[in-house]
């Protein structure tokens, strides 16, 4: 695909992504769940996880998987937030774009 | 390269992290190669890339995120300062370009004369190229009228006359064909040049436009 996705889309996405499990999920599946919808390499989510947890939006906790402990993220109420600000936004430009694209009728 | 080699190359590079940020990076990717399942192992390395190239990474948006919050720190802080004086492109306030301009009227005055001058010249020499292209073709028409008129009466002056006006005709259609050239070619491209200056000039006035 010809388009590159920028900070915020990808900060959207993972959030997203995480969101939709309660319970939270651990990095590889976040990785191949993304991976499943844009192409990034396996390398670009770790610092965006990273950041979101930061900035308070996603949390981590660690639960015993098969004999180790794997490290699980989960969404926070400010991340919640966060991401629907970001589908605002979404919304608001997808509109826009399609506007340019296929005219008034679009809508 | 086996999953410990890689965490330890991963850890070394990523020296100027904290302790605790490094091994969260470290803990990281060793769940990831784990979870990817010991047969993925060689594919999810070259996948992940190079030890340093993952740091890099990881770095590289540290950075960004730092300036990020410098960023927003800063915003902030401005907001609760008063506004500061309006900054014009270049980093100086619009004072000291003004006091530099009135400073400086020795060098760019004289320069700006010469120009103006050098422009009121080149539109003199249009307008000379012009009068002399309908003052040929108007005395060409006279002298062979002139010139006909008289071959009645004396035929070999009414010829030289008739002859002389031919030549200025020819001359002058000549000059018609130099002023079409000025119309079309010269005056246009003289025109889009100072246009483009003046558009540059002015451009650079403009504030970007925000990035999305």
């Amino acid at each position: 695909m010809a388009f590159t996705t920028g900070t915020a889309m990808m900060d959207a996405i993972v959030l997203s992504v995480v969101g939709k499990e309660p319970e939270g999920t651990y990095g590889y599946k976040i990785t191949q769940d993304v991976r499943s919808v844009i192409e990034v390499s396996e390398s670009t989510l770790y610092p965006v996880l990273r950041r979101l947890q930061k900035d308070g939006c996603l949390e981590t906790y660690d639960q015993e998987f098969g004999g180790r402990n794997r490290r699980y993220y989960k969404i926070t109420p400010g991340g919640t937030e966060r991401l629907q600000a970001h589908l605002c936004d979404w919304q608001d430009y997808k509109t826009k774009i399609d506007r340019v694209f296929y005219g008034e009728e679009a809508e | 390269m086996t999953k410990r080699d890689f965490l330890l190359a991963l850890n070394d590079a990523l020296g100027s992290m904290t302790g605790d940020e490094r091994s969260a990076a470290i803990k990281y990717y060793s769940d990831y190669i784990d979870d990817a399942g010991p047969e993925n192992l060689e594919n999810v390395l070259q996948e992940l890339g190079s030890p340093e190239q993952v740091a890099a990474s990881i770095l590289a948006d540290a950075d960004a995120a730092q300036q990020a919050v410098n960023g927003a720190a800063a915003a902030e802080a401005s907001r609760t300062m008063p506004p500061p004086a309006p900054r014009a492109p270049g980093g100086m306030p619009v004072w000291a370009w003004i006091l530099l301009i009135c400073l400086l009227f020795p060098v760019w005055l004289p320069i700006l004369a010469t120009l103006g001058g050098l422009l009121v010249g080149a539109i003199g020499i249009g307008i000379g190229f012009f009068a002399t292209t309908f003052a040929l073709l108007i005395c060409g028409v006279v002298l062979v009228c002139v010139g006909i008129v008289t071959a009645f009466s004396a035929p070999p002056l009414g010829l030289l006359v008739m002859g002389v006006g031919c030549i200025g005709l020819s001359i002058g259609a000549l000059f018609c064909m130099g002023c079409v050239f000025l119309c079309r070619t010269v005056i246009p491209a003289t025109a889009r040049f100072v246009g483009r200056i003046c558009s540059r000039i002015f451009r650079r006035r403009q504030p970007k436009t925000a990035q999305g």
